[in-house]
């Protein structure tokens, strides 16, 4: 190999490692900024701290295989939220089976040193992820990404890839049937 | 109303208020590239292993026929026994015909060094004895088609000879009202 041919080599391996590094780099970032996303988006399914972790470990993994069609912020964001969600899904139908899990709400909220006012929490909290759980898919997804801290309407439609204004009927729909439910 | 629509909302934010543990991130790293290594392994080898295969077969049914199976190829040479006459070229006029057999045919062909006899060993010795008197012109062929040699006729059983009988009426004295007989109603005689 000649000297040209070397350097030709050296600038295309030069290349491809910061290629790889850009798209680590990226990833990285992208990891940063989504992963309270996921988990909270895989905790409105699972309802556990650490099985919400592994199904959103498992979203970003897929994520990553799948990241050259998803460098975008908000394709990437929106890509997670679904595949967590289904992710989510899929986990609780396998894992129903396993017989009754530790009662994560009760595991999770803070104590209030009052054992019948966290008794009463405990019980309304349950019966709010037994409402949400009845609810059409559609709406439930949208209830669960606008009760996410920070998110507004112009996210969530961002999210979902529909019109502001479904997302504002879905969740005007999904709030009265949360309503009528825990009535 | 619309302060408990919040309220649920509210509820919910509070409920869902779960934060990634400090390791996730690692542990996310980790699994993508313990994934990331894992598979490539696996398609590399499957790969190659497939290539190989097929890169064997191909080679095994393009190769060339083996020494055994070439010498059981079959030669056909025909070939004239006389030697040519004077004149013509001594390079044979007809070139060998080679039959290429397949691949089962020539395993199942005994292995064997001269062609196929034709005919029995013995009666085979004999006809390449004649040929080369023939060539040798010790023994002539000519007179096995000679017309002109003497034939040898052996003597035939003797034949009685037969006795023909004349036919009654068959010298033409025909009586009168016998005209109309036919040919057919005519009544052999006794010999």
């Amino acid at each position: 190999m000649d000297g040209h041919a070397e350097r030709f080599a050296g600038r295309l391996v030069t290349a491809g490692v910061r290629h790889e590094d850009d798209t680590a780099r990226e990833f990285e970032s992208r990891l940063a900024e989504s992963s309270t996303l996921a988990i909270r988006v895989a905790y409105s399914v699972v309802r556990n701290g650490s099985d919400a972790e592994d199904v959103a470990q498992e979203a970003f993994v897929r994520a990553h295989r799948a990241f050259g069609r998803l460098r975008d912020r908000d394709r990437f964001r929106a890509w997670l939220v679904r595949m967590t969600f289904r992710i989510a899904l899929d986990w609780k139908r396998g894992h129903r089976r396993r017989g009754a899990r530790e009662d994560a709400v009760a595991r999770l909220r803070p104590a209030f040193g009052n054992a019948e006012h966290e008794i009463i929490d405990s019980d309304r909290a349950a019966r709010l992820w037994t409402a949400i759980d009845a609810l059409p898919q559609k709406l439930r997804l949208v209830v669960v990404l606008a009760a996410i801290e920070g998110h507004g309407m112009k996210d969530v439609s961002a999210l979902l890839g529909i019109p502001e204004g479904t997302v504002k009927s879905r969740l005007f729909e999904a709030k009265r049937q949360l309503q009528e439910r825990l009535r | 109303m619309t302060e408990d629509r919040d309220e649920i909302l509210d509820e919910l934010r509070e409920l869902m208020a779960v934060e990634p543990t400090p390791g996730f991130e690692a542990r996310v790293r980790n699994e993508v590239t313990r994934r990331a290594v894992r598979p490539t392994r696996p398609w590399w080898l499957a790969a190659a292993a497939t290539c190989a295969v097929l890169v064997a077969i191909v080679a095994t049914r393009m190769q060339p026929p083996s020494e055994s199976a070439r010498r059981s190829t079959k030669t056909a040479p025909i070939a004239s026994p006389a030697t040519p006459a004077p004149g013509v070229s001594e390079k044979p006029a007809i070139t060998p015909v080679r039959v290429r057999l397949g691949r089962i045919a020539v395993k199942a062909l005994p292995q064997r060094v001269e062609p196929e006899v034709l005919v029995p060993p013995d009666q085979a010795i004999a006809l390449r004895k004649l040929m080369v008197a023939v060539r040798e012109g010790r023994v002539v062929l000519a007179p096995v088609g000679n017309t002109d040699a003497p034939v040898v006729v052996e003597p035939l059983p003797e034949i009685s000879p037969v006795k023909v009988e004349e036919l009654p009426g068959a010298s033409g004295d025909l009586k009168p009202g016998t005209e109309s007989k036919k040919v057919g109603d005519h009544v052999p005689t006794e010999a």
